[in-house]
């Protein structure tokens, strides 16, 4: 039975004694524990304000660490470490200051609520996008960027932070799974576009908008990559680039004066169904301007009905991008050989 | 001696026994916290290391696969594999980065890209893509040869049916190096061969032939750049080659139209610029830039057949365009208020294509018309001039507003072929826009703006053509006179940190005017709206709605009463598509190892084409109005759930349902000459089931 006492021999007196010094002991232990956990969150705060990063991020990772508050959870920092920016090897990236500045009052709070760092980005950014801008500007203008002051999106105000997530490990914009997602968050009408039956690559990722689309500005019209929209549409499609004996203006001019490259309902991603497209321009002499129905005839006399079936137009016409068949003048420089 | 002892209160002995237990305390507390600090500092390090991943799974996917498989490589209802790798180190010594992307590597869209780069000194990249596009079309044909430029047409031959599928393989490499002070040069190579058949067709009245276009072919583009930057002075310039291989230039057909045989296929050809381009910084606000090129296309490749006019002796086109860009830029901000931006852009397509008489028709004189078919059997060098300029200026207003005015003009200037035209044609377009558009920020949560935008497109007279009198009567859409106005207005509203929602307005109306042929008038209407919701830490929603309508309204002529200028039957098509789409999505996390999401989208589209006489006095045979409404709807729900084992992997388990409808009627009772069929499955069912497995490490 010697389990039910712990100290068998010992008079009630002592075991009193003994109970006591326990409790002492334990109401002592109670009230060193927030104490010493006091002091040794001291040798922490301390400790955090180690540099992470780089050599004097700890004046900002001090707080944004990423991992001592819950709050800052939501906006991590620390993934910068894991791109680009954060190589600390290469000399040219920069500080946490460098982006956002010496920030000395959001550094020193005063009052309940934390001043904003000098230079904020996202929602908390200044009114003037072209402000902040200026911070990346720094290091990246020229190359892919040289065009940017005078292009449409610095024009409308777009922040670069409104595409850039510079400290996610996964940068939207440049991460060819998810850059399509985030440029249909503003050209919403591209969402529904991009699903339609006929279609580029584009809801698969093999092709993004950045590879049309230098949305940093470009000396072609659109922000196209090339310096026009055919020289664009030729990067894969060299096939229709000719010069072809037999030329059609409309093809010469502009691919997109037919085509909707974002997605259509018809085939070939025509922006209309022939012949109505094709009725757009060309004269209504002899079957071009025939009423378009559903007619197997494939006769294509004057005055019949016809011509929207199949390939419409393209039946017959086949090269309609253009030939180069010397051949008899009826069948080649109509595009039909 | 102990019982002499005075007694001690409780408190008293507390108190004595506090630093001992404070130094205990302390000591424990130390040891946790530096444990908890030793953790801490390794989710630090964690956090700021790249990491690699793989995931590895497989899934199962059913029903109707045609459209939905058409460029995912999914086009059947099998099992299909899944292998995503992302391998990602760094030295941290020497910033040299390694870097492995897989994307889809057990499927028929795989891309593999390995680069290897020391940043701010050196890098290369080498990488691969398959991309295979699988016709959704379901084909029924007796056409023999398929796969090779000899087909035979034959309405004997048993028929069976066919998918046509293109195969894209690229293969990408570059390398670039720094060089001190500011330099860097780069190299880059890109090729893409494009093999498979699509649709293809060979026709003439009366007999309608369906044929496969076979494709053996081959891209390529090279590039050496040179750039240089500092902070006020950035180029960077070099030479872009290109070329076009085409290993099947023509595509013979027996059985059928002997005259349409063989048929040219695109010829092979190539393109060579210099170009070079700049920035300046000036002031503290100010910037200018340009780019300058010239670029060379030829095209030599051999006729497929000689040339039709007795006599020529040509063997090849002789094509050359030569074109030559200007583009310059100058941003300013001359006070703190006012923003102004011009731009000039100046580019010269000119075709200095040999030309020829390739095929008997009379030349006509400065005196006569064109020849009775309208035909000269000259090729026509199609030349290109556009000139565009625009000044834009912004000004900040009082009370948060900001004025935005924008002037554009644009000159569009062609050669003008006296030999054949098919076409009303002019010579020249202008085209002046002006833009004004007021933004206000209208409370630190609410951003609207309201832009008007008008634009007038004039030009030249038409020329005249006396041979088909039909042709002075068309507008084309692409030089006609234009007046456009356009509205658009949009709004950013940010109630709270949770919320936020974008909507944008665009509303506008192109009237043409002139002549009475070709198009009247459109309409373009867009609503869209965003809205997302953080319900809490853990759950984020969101939704979109977009509406999108156009209006096409034009009219032409049936030539009921053959080459003659009566009224005929005038009929007008008021083209109307309507897009309806609108999605919604979950995502969150119930569980700290659980994530969850759900998206459900849905989009239709409709195309009414409003066909109706509205004039003349021929007789038409047929109803004109008999076109049916197009509609094409699609929904798609996707479902997954991730769920982590450990820091470092994790299941993944993905639900994908996808319907399709349509009702296009573009091969609805159509049969080739031949006896082919070609048809699209009116409704597309798809479930997809997949689970897969992930593995991080740093």
């Amino acid at each position: 039975m010697s389990y039910l006492n712990p100290l068998p021999g010992a008079s009630a007196l002592q075991r009193t004694r003994l109970a006591q010094l326990f409790c002492h002991w334990f109401l002592a232990l109670l009230l060193a524990f927030p104490l010493a956990g006091t002091v040794a969150a001291g040798e922490n705060k301390k400790s955090v304000a180690k540099d992470i990063l780089r050599v004097g991020d700890a004046r900002c990772t001090r707080c944004h660490n990423d991992v001592s508050d819950d709050e800052i959870e939501n906006y991590p920092v620390l993934p910068i470490g894991r791109t680009k920016h954060g190589t600390v090897a290469d000399s040219r990236t920069p500080t946490c200051v460098a982006c956002h500045g010496e920030s000395e009052s959001h550094l020193k709070q005063i009052g309940t609520e934390r001043p904003l760092p000098e230079r904020p980005f996202g929602k908390k950014a200044a009114s003037d996008p072209k402000v902040n801008n200026k911070a990346c500007m720094a290091c990246h203008e020229g190359d892919k960027l040289m065009h940017w002051a005078g292009s449409l999106h610095s024009r409308r105000d777009v922040p670069c932070s409104g595409c850039h997530q510079i400290h996610a490990a996964q940068d939207k914009a440049t991460t060819r799974t998810l850059v399509v997602a985030m440029c249909i968050s503003c050209h919403t009408e591209k969402r529904a576009q991009i699903s339609r039956p006929y279609r580029h690559p584009v809801v698969e990722g093999s092709m993004v908008c950045i590879d049309c689309h230098n949305p940093h500005g470009s000396a072609g019209p659109k922000m196209m990559v090339k310096d026009s929209v055919n020289e664009t549409c030729y990067t894969c499609h060299m096939d229709y680039r000719g010069p072809f004996l037999w030329s059609h203006p409309a093809v010469r001019q502009d691919c997109s004066l037919c085509h909707n490259p974002h997605g259509s309902t018809v085939s070939g991603l025509l922006k209309m169904r022939a012949p109505f497209l094709c009725q757009q321009c060309h004269e209504p002499a002899n079957h071009r301007g025939n009423f378009p129905g559903l007619d197997n005839t494939k006769s294509y006399t004057p005055g019949a009905s016809g011509l929207t079936q199949a390939r419409a137009c393209m039946n017959c016409h086949t090269n309609l991008h253009g030939g180069s068949n010397p051949g008899p003048a009826n069948s080649s420089t109509r595009f039909r050989r | 001696m102990l019982m002499m002892t005075k007694p001690r209160s409780s408190a008293h002995r507390s108190f004595r026994m506090l630093p001992v237990a404070l130094a205990v305390g302390l000591a424990c507390n130390y040891a946790i916290a530096q444990d908890a600090e030793q953790r801490a500092d390794a989710l630090r390090k964690d956090l700021a290391t790249p990491e690699s991943r793989i995931d590895v799974g497989a899934g199962v996917l059913s029903g109707g696969t045609r459209s939905f498989g058409l460029y995912n490589g999914m086009n059947q209802s099998i099992g299909y594999g899944s292998l995503d790798i992302s391998l990602i180190k760094r030295e941290e010594e020497t910033g040299t980065w390694f870097r492995l992307n897989g994307r889809n590597l057990a499927r028929d869209n795989r891309e593999l890209r390995l680069e290897h780069e020391r940043q701010g000194d050196w890098a290369y990249y080498v990488g691969s893509r398959h991309l295979t596009r699988n016709d959704p079309l379901q084909i029924n044909t007796g056409l023999k040869g398929i796969g090779t430029d000899s087909l035979t047409v034959s309405a004997a031959a048993p028929r069976r049916n066919i998918q046509l599928a293109v195969e894209h393989d690229s293969f990408t490499a570059g390398l670039k190096k720094f060089i001190v002070g500011g330099f860097e040069v780069r190299l880059s190579f890109k090729q893409d061969e494009k093999s498979g058949d699509r649709l293809y067709g060979q026709g003439t009245p009366g007999t309608m032939n369906f044929l496969t276009e076979p494709l053996d072919r081959v891209t390529r583009q090279w590039e050496l750049i040179a750039a240089y930057a500092d902070p006020k002075l950035q180029l960077i310039g070099g030479y872009s080659g290109s070329s076009f291989e085409n290993k099947l230039p023509s595509i013979n057909v027996a059985g059928s139209i002997a005259t349409l045989s063989p048929i040219a296929a695109p010829p092979s050809n190539q393109a060579h610029q210099f170009h070079l381009a700049g920035g300046y910084n000036f002031g503290d606000s100010g910037r200018s830039s340009f780019k300058l090129s010239r670029s060379v296309a030829t095209q030599n490749s051999v006729f497929v057949v000689p040339p039709a006019l007795p006599g020529n002796r040509e063997t090849s086109p002789g094509g050359r365009v030569v074109t030559t860009l200007a583009y310059g830029d100058l941003s300013l901000r001359p006070t703190a208020r006012l923003d102004l931006n011009a731009h000039l852009r100046f580019e010269d397509r000119d075709d200095q294509s040999k030309t020829a008489q390739y095929t008997a028709a009379a030349i006509p004189t400065a005196t006569t018309a064109l020849t009775t078919a309208g035909l000269t059997g000259i090729n026509v060098p199609r030349s290109l001039k556009q000139l565009k300029g625009q000044l834009e200026a912004g000004y900040q207003l009082e009370d948060g507003y900001r004025l935005i005015g924008s002037l554009e003009q644009e000159q569009v200037q062609r050669n003008i072929p006296v030999q054949y035209r098919r076409v009303a044609y002019r010579e020249r377009t202008d085209e002046t826009q002006a833009r004004v558009e007021i933004k206000r920020m209208l409370s630190e949560t609410l951003n609207g703006g309201l832009a008007y935008i008008h634009s007038w497109r004039g030009g030249s007279d038409y020329v005249n053509d006396t041979y088909n009198q039909q042709t002075n009567q068309v507008n084309p859409l692409i030089w006609a006179n234009r007046r456009r106005e356009k509205l658009r207005l949009s709004a950013d509203w940010i109630p709270e940190e949770s919320w936020s929602v974008q909507f944008r307005g665009d509303a506008s109306v192109d009237s043409y005017l002139g002549r009475n042929l070709g198009p009247r008038r459109g309409e373009g209407l867009l609503l869209s709206t965003d809205v997302a919701y953080q319900y809490s830490e853990k759950w984020k929603l969101s939704a979109w709605l977009v509406q999108e309508r156009n209006l096409a309204d034009q009219t032409t002529r049936s030539d009921v009463l053959a080459g003659t200028l009566g009224d005929n039957v005038i009929w007008r098509a008021r083209l109307r598509n309507t897009t309806s789409a609108w999605g919604f999505g979950i995502k969150g996390r119930p569980t700290g190892a659980l994530e969850v999401g759900a998206e459900l989208g849905a989009s239709a589209d409709t195309a009414e084409h409003g066909i109706q006489r509205i004039g003349g006095t021929g007789t038409d045979p047929l109803n004109p109005s008999s076109l049916p409404t197009y509609a094409y709807h699609q929904v798609t729900f996707k479902l997954f759930a991730d769920y982590a084992l450990d820091r470092s992997s994790g299941l993944r388990a993905d639900l994908m349902l996808d319907r399709r409808r349509n009702n296009d009627w573009t091969w609805q009772n159509f049969t080739y000459s031949d006896g082919t069929t070609v048809t699209i499955p009116e409704r597309q069912n798809v479930v997809f089931i997949g689970a897969s497995y992930h593995y991080r490490w740093r």
